[in-house]
């Protein structure tokens, strides 16, 4: 599977949701978004084949 | 009146007469002024507003009426919280340009009813996003015990004034460890009640999925007193819970007796120091905590909840990231910025992780009542330190002193972050976790090791050298 590419994939969000980047802004926000999908990418490989849907609303 | 006198204490003398609700304001106000410049824990300062309550406290007394359980206690709020004719900057810039709030937060109005004085607002992150207070709009607020140092975040405001004196009681927020890493890098005592025990109209949202609302204190008893008060459902609050209310105040007698406790293992363990671990080990052996206890998945966890954080956190925020961005905070910003870009099946993912961790930590308590675990990695980090190094493993600072405490909230549990007293130079703070709305236990707890002198609120070191 191919590597997940923040720097291009901020430069193509970034214009989907309205919003004009500077260089700098852009590398810093490729940097979170690195982040986030590491901790995203932990969490789709667990399996939760049993569960079909979300709870319509969360209770503890 | 001791800077240092307690909620329960200063009720007690205005309710009996022997000092007036005025006179407390008054020094509270002159302490504030004398003080918080070592803190910077107040934006804003509400004296017309504090000694008119005051007066209406007096008034009531003289007139032989009930003043109410918190009579003349004074008390301050993080800054997300309305306060009648008082604009609501949320650590903001932008939100300072808003109209002034209508009225009270549900929590302000509850404790001002009950005879709190209200004295101030808070300093806190920008919209909440982070665990250091460092606000490039109104500065950073520095811990009591260690100016170059955080006091935490994001409700650090709420962690300095409490922990410096300034106020018995302060109310903060908690999305992913904001009451709790405050309260153990400041070395006070803060509860993040169950998800949807506390009202939360009135605050600025930031992760609607996440966020709770709970009072600091210092010390167990005073944390039940203005938690019992808070309570209360409100239609206001989608989230709030349909349950009566459910006083904890009178169990703390209660102690440990009959409680089964056990101590988070595995990734507590692994992601906090040496010194952190053997502090919480420590009491829990002495609470008679035998059984350690590993979570599965804690780290998925972890992780959902901070893609769930992100991805709300940045909707919320799209059309000033749009149009308004020099505008934030430069370490808000980009995380919001981020957060906003998250994929929707990334979200979705997370929250029906959300749903699957909360059913396994549920199994937990059919054996245990109540689960301990360190609050943070370390001690307070300094102002502007970026990475930190734990158990050999070097990390980023702003994003991870928040990772012991976000697996808890994720899933709702109700916690106290109670202080040790320790061997360190700085407070280290113990988690004290139940199952959902069994906050009375956690607070018998945190009762129990301050009786048994295994936790208190720590004394800021220049407080013995300095005017009251």
């Amino acid at each position: 599977m191919e590597e997940f590419d923040a720097d291009r994939y901020v430069l193509s969000a970034a214009p989907a949701l309205g919003i004009a980047l500077t260089p700098h802004e852009r590398e810093q926000v490729a940097e979170h978004m690195r982040r986030i999908d590491a901790l995203a990418q932990l969490l789709l490989q667990h399996e939760l084949t049993h569960l079909d849907e979300i709870a319509p609303r969360f209770e503890p | 009146m001791n800077r240092y006198q307690s909620a329960l204490q200063i009720a007690a003398s205005v309710r009996a007469g022997t000092t007036s609700a005025v006179a407390v304001a008054r020094e509270t106000l002159a302490r504030i002024a004398r003080h918080d410049s070592e803190y910077n824990a107040f934006t804003e300062v509400t004296a017309k507003r504090a000694l008119a309550e005051a007066k209406n406290i007096d008034d009531a007394v003289a007139a032989g009426r009930d003043p109410g359980p918190l009579a003349g206690v004074p008390f301050a709020v993080k800054n997300l919280f309305d306060v009648r004719n008082h604009v609501t900057l949320a650590g903001s810039r932008i939100n300072a340009e808003s109209a002034s709030a209508a009225s009270d937060a549900a929590m302000v109005g509850r404790l001002s009813r009950a005879g709190g004085v209200l004295v101030g607002m808070l300093n806190m992150d920008e919209y909440a996003y982070g665990f250091t207070t460092e606000n490039a709009h109104y500065g950073p607020t520095c811990n009591p015990h260690a100016p170059d140092r955080t006091a935490g975040g994001s409700s650090g405001g709420c962690g300095a004034a409490v922990a410096g004196g300034l106020v018995p009681l302060a109310i903060g927020s908690d999305t992913n460890g904001s009451i709790r890493v405050p309260s153990a890098m400041c070395g006070i005592f803060g509860l993040k009640p169950t998800y949807g025990r506390l009202s939360r109209s009135g605050s600025f949202p930031f992760v609607g999925s996440l966020d709770h609302v709970g009072p600091f204190a210092r010390s167990a008893d005073e944390l039940a007193l203005a938690y019992d008060l808070m309570q209360g459902v409100d239609a206001l609050d989608p989230a709030c819970a349909q349950r009566p209310h459910e006083a904890t105040a009178d169990k703390l007698p209660l102690g440990l007796e009959g409680l089964r406790i056990g101590l988070l293992g595995g990734y507590f363990e692994d992601n906090a120091t040496e010194d952190a671990w053997d502090a919480v080990a420590q009491a829990a052996r002495a609470v008679g905590a035998v059984r350690q206890v590993v979570l599965p998945h804690v780290e998925r966890a972890r992780a959902a909840a901070f893609i769930i954080t992100a991805c709300e956190g940045g909707q919320l925020h799209l059309q000033d990231l749009q149009a308004r961005r020099n505008d934030f905070d430069p370490l808000t910003r980009d995380r919001l910025t981020a957060g906003a870009m998250v994929p929707g099946a990334w979200y979705l993912q997370a929250q029906r992780f959300r749903r699957w961790f909360g059913v396994r930590a549920s199994e937990v308590f059919r054996h245990l009542d109540v689960l301990l675990a360190p609050t943070t990695p370390c001690s307070a980090t300094l102002l502007g330190q970026e990475t930190m190094t734990i158990r050999g493993r070097e990390m980023a600072v702003r994003p991870n002193l928040g990772m012991l405490t976000q697996p808890l909230s994720f899933i709702g549990l109700p916690v106290v972050a109670a202080p040790l007293v320790g061997a360190t130079a700085l407070p280290l703070g113990l988690q004290i976790v139940a199952a959902p709305w069994r906050e009375d236990l956690c607070l018998r707890v945190a009762a129990a090791l301050e009786r048994r002198g295994l936790a208190r609120a720590w004394a800021p070191r220049a407080a013995t050298s300095i005017a009251p």
